[in-house]
């Protein structure tokens, strides 16, 4: 099944101002979604999966991030070109968020109800200091938060609306704050990671809200997770990155029964096993971003290092089987 | 809410009790010699002698400071040196002046302060910013006196915008005491007017400080906000950069300008007499400076109390009003 490109980021390339240097964080990095498709980004800490996917909604300060290459295109626009304007009305709209940490993505000074229905009246608009809204459009407002409340099987809606976040529980925040981001039903949903703040058992019985929901709607989303297990349930496709840059791609079945690229065996190796083993982990930690290597960003980590890959860098080539992998050891057409 | 104001308001009582016994205390060993001050080089030891006895200085001094509180129970402050009242006369008298300019002063300084610092925050390192800041930077470190002397000069004597000195001529009917509150219930707008005219730049110049304060306080606060989660988070949504702003993150940014607020109306206080002194303001700061000079026991120990309990009325409405502001305040027993 072939459907249409809802959005893809082609050869992105960020850099970061600081006063040490230009750090090169997200270095052509290519990525694309299907409308309907859900797919993940995994990678450690630090790999620029979070700059990826921010860079999307324009929520990466500019400066001290510079955008020197690339772009991001959403049905076919391209969204680094947006004016401010026509990225307010795109957001929430057309492609929404969901915050990782919901003890902090909810502000605490306000009820659950004013900020679903600030996001439901004011999506989009200008508002000054006379702005009023009218009856109606709060009613409105008032029915599709509750409404968007038990989507995410929130018992008891009306009570939780006059809530303060810091009365609920961790778990009954993550469901608000995917509720926040569902007000408009977006064309296309990132979620940073929701859940890792939760414990595990919460954190399962949400993304199986979340993925049923996404379904439901018919929303495409990109996942972000370090979590190689949460990945495959969730996700269509997954992406892995590394440094800043995607070191392979693939079905999420395939991938984690046969990864190809040396990092992605590392990541796998280094799951805590229930027998009690942590893990074998990678050696070594990611380069450093304003002097990084000119060949693969892998190199000095890697246990099957060629000559080869010290000066040049592994393109993303396709393998027989769909996959694509960046990596010397493979060759263009291999299976 | 009830139960903590009714504990907050009895807590309110040590402290008043222990501020008035420190400063009795204070007020009787201080050295100088009023009486013979007041009487004058002809008096006699005699007449010295009789008129301390009239006021109870030769009696001890716990005797005299039970003496004292009895007296402020029933309205009876003791007798003034300056004036030859009774203190709380003095007081009821000069006290609405003092008060009425640091409510002005303290509105001008919210009411520019924090959007001042909101702009700032927001436009960091922008022109906006260097502007605010060099502003309540010289705020701060302008000595309060010479800005009155700066405003009188160039408002007052090369303009001719607004009068020198005094609180104004016309005399509202007395309700309050605080003349702009009294003129707006009578609706007496020409009086209004004329006490507006001469409010203005004594309330700016005792301003300034806490304005400068205010500012930068909202701004660093401002700041903060800005990388906080939720805020990101209500941009992804799509919310008016304005609404975020003014209603997202002032509200969480507030409270802590709140404290300074109230803080600052004891530090208000203070600098109100430098200002009452140049604008020839006839309120209670002016008149607590000269007990002191001429040391008169019974004022000095009564604007004390004065200023005392606005202090800790002021911080008792503060702590109220955090409740209103961060609902993770809860007032527990």
């Amino acid at each position: 099944m072939m459907s249409k490109v809802l959005l893809s980021i082609e050869d992105l390339k960020v850099h970061f101002t600081s006063y040490e240097g230009t750090a090169k964080i997200i270095n052509g990095v290519n990525i694309h979604l299907n409308e309907g498709e859900v797919i993940s980004i995994v990678g450690e800490s630090g790999c620029g999966k979070s700059v990826t996917v921010r860079s999307i909604l324009g929520l990466v300060p500019t400066p001290p991030a510079k955008y020197v290459g690339g772009e991001i295109l959403f049905e076919n626009r391209n969204i680094l070109k947006f004016t401010k304007d026509e990225m307010q009305k795109m957001r929430g709209q057309d492609i929404s968020m969901i915050f990782q940490d919901p003890m902090t993505a909810l502000n605490p000074v306000f009820t659950i109800g004013e900020q679903l229905m600030d996001v439901y009246m004011w999506k989009g608009k200008k508002r000054n200091i006379l702005s009023r809204v009218n009856k109606k459009l709060k009613q409105e407002a008032y029915s599709r938060a509750i409404e968007v409340l038990e989507k995410m099987r929130i018992p008891d809606p009306t009570a939780i609306m006059k809530r303060y976040p810091v009365e609920l529980s961790g778990g009954m925040r993550q469901r608000i704050v995917i509720a926040m981001a569902l007000m408009h039903t977006p064309k296309l949903l990132i979620a940073d990671e929701p859940g890792t703040a939760l414990d595990v058992s919460v954190q399962d019985q949400i993304l199986i809200e979340l993925k049923r929901l996404v379904k439901e709607e018919g929303i495409s989303m990109i996942f972000i997770t370090h979590n190689l297990g949460v990945a495959r349930i969730i996700s269509d496709r997954v992406y892995v990155m590394y440094a800043g840059e995607v070191v392979e791609e693939g079905d999420a079945k395939t991938i984690f029964e046969e990864s190809y690229h040396p990092y992605t065996n590392g990541l796998l190796a280094s799951i805590p096993k229930l027998d009690g083993s942590m893990g074998d982990g990678i050696d070594g930690r990611i380069p450093n971003f304003l002097n990084p290597p000119v060949g693969c960003r892998f190199y000095d980590r890697c246990t099957e290092r060629k000559s080869v890959c010290k000066d040049t860098r592994p393109d993303l080539i396709n393998l027989l089987n769909k996959r694509k992998v960046a990596c010397h050891l493979y060759s263009e057409g291999r299976n | 809410m009830k139960e903590f104001l009714i504990k907050r308001t009895l807590q309110m009582i040590p402290v008043l009790l222990g501020l008035s016994i420190l400063i009795f205390g204070l007020s009787r060993i201080m050295p100088g010699d009023s009486i013979r001050l007041k009487l004058g080089p002809e008096a006699t030891a005699e007449q010295i002698e009789a008129f301390e006895d009239s006021m109870g200085l030769n009696d001890p001094i716990v005797i005299q400071y039970v003496n004292y509180i009895k007296g402020v129970f029933t309205g009876d402050m003791g007798l003034s040196l300056q004036t030859d009242r009774n203190v709380a006369t003095d007081i009821v008298e000069t006290f609405p002046a003092t008060f009425e300019l640091m409510l002005v002063a303290m509105f001008l300084a919210i009411l520019i302060g924090v959007p001042l610092g909101v702009i700032s925050g927001v436009k960091k390192d922008k022109w906006q910013d260097h502007l605010t800041r060099v502003v309540s930077l010289s705020g701060i470190a302008l000595p309060k006196f010479w800005i009155a002397i700066i405003l009188q000069i160039i408002f007052a004597y090369w303009f001719s915008l607004l009068p020198v000195v005094g609180r104004g001529n016309i005399v509202p009917t007395e309700i309050t005491g605080l003349r702009l509150l009294d003129s707006l219930l009578t609706l007496n707008f020409e009086a209004f007017i004329n006490n507006l005219k001469h409010i203005i730049l004594p309330s700016i110049a005792l301003s300034i400080a806490t304005m400068a304060q205010i500012m930068r306080l909202t701004r660093s606060n401002m700041l903060d906000e800005l990388h906080k989660d939720y805020i990101v988070a209500s941009t992804s949504y799509g919310l008016p950069k304005f609404m975020i702003v003014y209603k997202y993150m002032l509200k969480n940014a507030f409270a802590s300008t709140l404290t300074i607020i109230g803080l600052s109306f004891g530090a208000l206080l203070g600098n109100a007499f430098l200002v009452e002194a140049v604008f020839g303001w006839p309120g209670m700061a002016q008149y607590g400076v000269q007990a002191v000079i001429y040391k008169d026991y019974n004022a000095i120990v009564g604007v004390t109390l004065v200023i005392g309990i606005v202090f800790a009325v002021t911080n008792l409405i503060v702590d109220i009003l955090y409740g209103f502001i961060d609902p993770r305040i809860k007032y527990d027993k």
